[in-house]
């Protein structure tokens, strides 16, 4: 077994693990007193948003293999769109906020 | 003189015969093209729509990913929002990851790293730009 197929074969676990994280540290972003003004905390909300459309797709995606739902695997194109728009619009927002900010 | 004639007229009679094979061999085939039983899948409206909506997030994701290349030189410039710089990372790999996924879809090419361990690396770059955010909002970088 190659290296990355022994990665894949584990991978599922450890990402869980690493999305655990995400989410604990996403709440405590969002639960910091912010000392800078600069800072600009929406983008991260809508990053929030992402990843939990991220986190539907997976538990979704785990599912159907599982055979516990029968939802075509066709949505997951729409979920993926549903991301890439919510980063576009979070690098767009950023970059609004730092013209704004530069003016 | 007679039999260099007759040669003559051998040889070309050989070559008209050659031409001719030829001609029918290739109408042959032609023939046998058009008339044979391919296999053709049909896409379902499903299948159609699938397509489409890759290749919408293939063409979204390079936009997303210039977008987010522009912002690289910013974020590196300011320190609030140095954060900024693994985020980029992990939106370029999620980038690469989209378009391997469009070329899987599309049955062109396909790699077990795919499935988990970009997800993975662009994960560990979303913690590490978090754990810098968390530290920015706090007042600690500065």
């Amino acid at each position: 077994m190659s290296l990355a197929l022994s990665l894949a074969e584990a991978a599922p676990w450890y990402n869980l693990g690493l999305v655990i994280v995400a989410i604990v540290l996403f709440t405590k972003l969002f639960n910091t007193p912010v000392r800078d003004r600069r800072v600009y905390l929406m983008p991260w909300k809508i990053l929030f948003f992402a990843l939990l459309v991220f986190i539907i797709e997976e538990v979704m995606t785990v599912l159907r293999s599982m055979n516990i739902i029968n939802i075509p695997v066709h949505i997951n194109g729409f979920f993926e769109l549903i991301i890439i728009c919510t980063f576009i619009y979070t690098l767009l927002l950023q970059k609004e906020h730092l013209k704004l900010s530069q003016l | 003189m007679i039999i260099w004639v007759y040669e003559t007229f051998k040889y070309i009679q050989a070559q008209e015969i050659q031409k001719r094979e030829a001609a029918l061999k290739a109408s042959f085939q032609l023939v046998s093209f058009l008339t044979s039983k391919k296999e053709v899948h049909m896409l379902t409206p499903y299948d159609w729509i699938y397509g489409i909506s890759i290749i919408t997030t293939v063409f979204l994701s390079v936009i997303a990913g210039t977008i987010a290349l522009t912002m690289f030189e910013k974020a590196s410039q300011r320190r609030y929002l140095s954060a900024w710089k693994p985020l980029i990372v992990a939106l370029v790999l999620f980038v690469v990851e989209e378009l391997f996924g469009a070329l899987k879809v599309f049955g062109v090419w396909s790699t077990p790293w795919l499935t988990h361990v970009i997800p993975s690396f662009i994960l560990v770059f979303l913690i590490a730009a978090l754990l810098r955010q968390i530290n920015i909002t706090r007042g600690v970088e500065e």
